[in-house]
């Protein structure tokens, strides 16, 4: 029975309720959704006075869902008139494309996915099942940008916890920033002056992972077994040298706890990578994050990396966000700093000018020893302005 | 308005505030009963939200699951629009203990990322709308000291306005200092709630209307959350509402998290 009976409200006269939203509503209803944006954005390098970017960007995903099934695909297409001189300026590009099946605490997924694990923000000791993208490695300055990896990923509720299971038949879809690219560090233009190639694995990986969550207190333990995300070895193979992944395998630990107005997070990771030269490392993060006032939110985190080989080595991220303007904004502040003087920093600032329509302005810089993963980008200061239509 | 009609409207309602005097419960009582309005074991249904800030004009859609376990709650919000936002959802616990946080987990589907927050942002907008994040989650009866004021009326309902303040272990978490609530005496639910910051001015007022009876529930399904320092208002409309439908244990776990 959907309405037995319908009472008059307390109003006389002109009836305030007397509105029917059911209108805005009714496109939503369907079993198909189709959704995505629109991009026009430019990004401009302030250190080399050059465009790193000025594109046309599409991104489109069809969801549909029957019964305990869903279908998902998601991709995208971008046409930028700044990289002719490296690579094709139209690219088109599959996302995510899965299939799900959603029990009763029990799920399968099988396509290319992103899937993250992990309690830290900036800082994932164990988010390894999707590769940074090296052709385009910045998300913001804090987080690289990761592709999805096609994938078999199963999860079980159960009463004392979940148990997930992540299968990577050819390993992680892994890009590397191309010849004359931005992207492509001293490390990488050396290599391929040598007709260096590098010579991707394709090889399972996989990964197991419990987590426990509950009353105040999430904790969980998992182990990834896989390759390094980068090219860290190499191997002359006739006329050619190969630059090589390396098989590393990383044991976690990880917590996340609620503290009335804070979060605080912490992981543990042990990683060690196989090779002609055994190296492994321990990370240790923490994390405490907090919003102040109404919406003023913040969090630092901090790390510890040791390893017998390479010493000790500390950093950190933080980041700051505030809605503005009767919360049609947010102004946000990140960034992060690391062993060799190593920094990054954003400030950004983005204005929804409707539901469909956003404007963003974000400018970023970095710092750091040569050859060290942000000291190779430190030429590569960049200002971008974007507008996005969703629909 | 002649004299005499002005008494024929009038004499009714004193008639029936008098009727209503003559055993006035609690505040507490009276917020007890509202509490105990819907009597179902869980819940699910689709939000409508139209904010219309000047000549803006902005549109979200929900939909919201709950269940009850035991005293305690557990809810689902999952975002349907606006685009930016699509299948982000918050799943959260919350317990009928006052000294007891609730626990708050955020889905974003980009990332695909399951994230435990705190419930620090309570205070902030819904969704850019009228309402604060803290105006959308239950809130047990005793997170509030309530103190009947009067047997009143509100239009042509017989109410109970009830002055509700933050007990202290839960003030530091609200932007109000008190709430005025004028509770309908027929339905138990409320008609008016009236938000007062800690300088005592009035920040927000919510009216609810559309009240009809599903499932055996009594339920307003309309809601108009104003502003009126920000000349700014919020219509939220309820449709698709269905009680003990039998929403599994599951559906409030996170492995229910995703697109």
């Amino acid at each position: 029975m959907l309405a037995a009976g319908c009472a008059a409200t307390a109003w006389a006269g002109d009836d305030p309720f007397d509105f029917d939203l059911t209108e805005d509503a009714a496109r939503h209803g369907s079993a198909w959704q189709v959704g995505g944006f629109v991009e026009l954005g430019g990004r401009y390098f302030t250190t080399l006075n050059d465009w790193l970017s000025r594109r046309l960007f599409a991104q489109t995903h069809v969801k549909y869902t029957r019964g305990r099934w869903l279908a998902f695909a998601d991709a995208a297409a971008e046409r930028d008139a700044s990289v002719a001189r490296y690579r094709d300026p139209l690219r088109v590009e599959l996302r995510e494309t899965y299939l799900r099946y959603d029990g009763d605490g029990f799920d399968l997924t099988v396509g290319k996915h992103r899937v993250a694990w992990g309690t830290a923000d900036g800082i994932g000791t164990i988010d390894r099942i999707n590769a940074v993208d090296f052709r385009d490695p910045i998300l913001n300055a804090r987080t690289p940008s990761r592709r999805p990896s096609w994938l078999v990923r199963a999860r079980q509720s159960t009463p004392i916890g979940i148990v997930e299971a992540v299968w990577l038949p050819r390993g992680r879809d892994r890009k590397f920033a191309e010849a004359g690219s931005p992207w492509e560090t001293p490390a990488q233009r050396s290599a391929r002056r040598l007709s260096a190639v590098v010579d991707d694995p394709q090889e399972h990986e996989g990964g197991l992972r419990y987590l426990r969550y509950g009353r105040g207190f999430d904790w969980g333990v998992a182990v990834f077994d896989g390759f390094t995300d980068a090219p860290v070895a190499s191997r002359i193979d006739g006329d050619v040298l190969r630059l090589l992944p390396l098989r590393s395998r990383t044991w976690n630990a990880n917590a996340a706890v609620g503290l009335a107005q804070s979060t605080l997070r912490a992981e543990l990771a042990y990683t060690s990578t196989a090779g002609a030269t055994p190296v492994s490392h321990w990370q240790a993060v923490a994390g405490w994050d907090r919003t102040f006032f109404t919406d003023l939110y913040v969090n630092v985190q901090v790390f510890y990396e040791r390893s017998a080989e390479t010493g000790a080595s500390r950093g950190g991220t933080f980041a700051g966000t505030k809605p503005v303007l009767d919360n049609a904004a947010t102004l946000a502040v990140r960034g992060q700093w690391a062993a060799h003087g190593q920094r990054a920093v954003e400030a950004s600032f983005e204005y929804r000018m409707n539901d469909e329509l956003t404007l963003s302005v974000r400018t970023l810089a970095f710092a750091g020893e040569a050859g060290s993963p942000l000291g190779d980008f430190a030429t590569r200061d960049f200002t971008a302005l974007t507008i996005r239509w969703f629909y | 308005m002649t004299t005499g009609r002005l008494m024929m409207a009038v004499v009714p309602l004193l008639v029936g505030s008098t009727a209503l005097a003559a055993e006035l419960p609690t505040g507490r009582e009276v917020i007890a009963r509202v509490d105990a309005v819907d009597t179902s074991a869980d819940r699910e249904r689709r939000a409508t939200m139209v904010i219309e800030r000047g000549d803006q004009r902005l549109v979200r859609e929900l939909l919201m699951r709950a269940r009850k376990f035991g005293p305690d709650e557990r809810s689902l919000i999952r975002f349907v629009a606006p685009a930016d936002v699509r299948d982000t959802q918050f799943l959260s616990w919350t317990y009928d203990a006052p000294d007891a946080d609730d626990d708050l987990w955020v889905f974003f589907p980009t990332e695909n990322l399951v994230r435990r927050i705190s419930g620090g942002g309570k205070k902030g907008s819904f969704m850019r709308s009228d309402f604060a994040n803290e105006d959308i989650e239950p809130r047990a009866v005793d997170d509030d000291v309530h103190a009947l004021i009067e047997a009143t009326t509100l239009g042509d309902r017989e109410t109970y306005l009830v002055e509700s303040r933050p007990i202290p272990a839960k003030a530091k978490d609200s932007n109000y200092a008190k709430r005025r609530i004028w509770v309908d005496a027929e339905y138990w639910l409320p008609l008016q709630i009236e938000y007062f910051d800690r300088r005592g001015r009035l920040l927000k007022r919510l009216t609810q209307g559309g009240i009809e009876q599903i499932d055996g529930i009594w339920t307003a399904t309309k809601l108009i959350m104003e502003t009126p320092r920000r000349n700014s208002r919020t219509l939220m409309q309820y449709t698709e509402v269905r009680y003990d439908i039998g929403i599994p244990d599951a559906a409030f776990e996170q492995t229910a998290l995703a697109r």
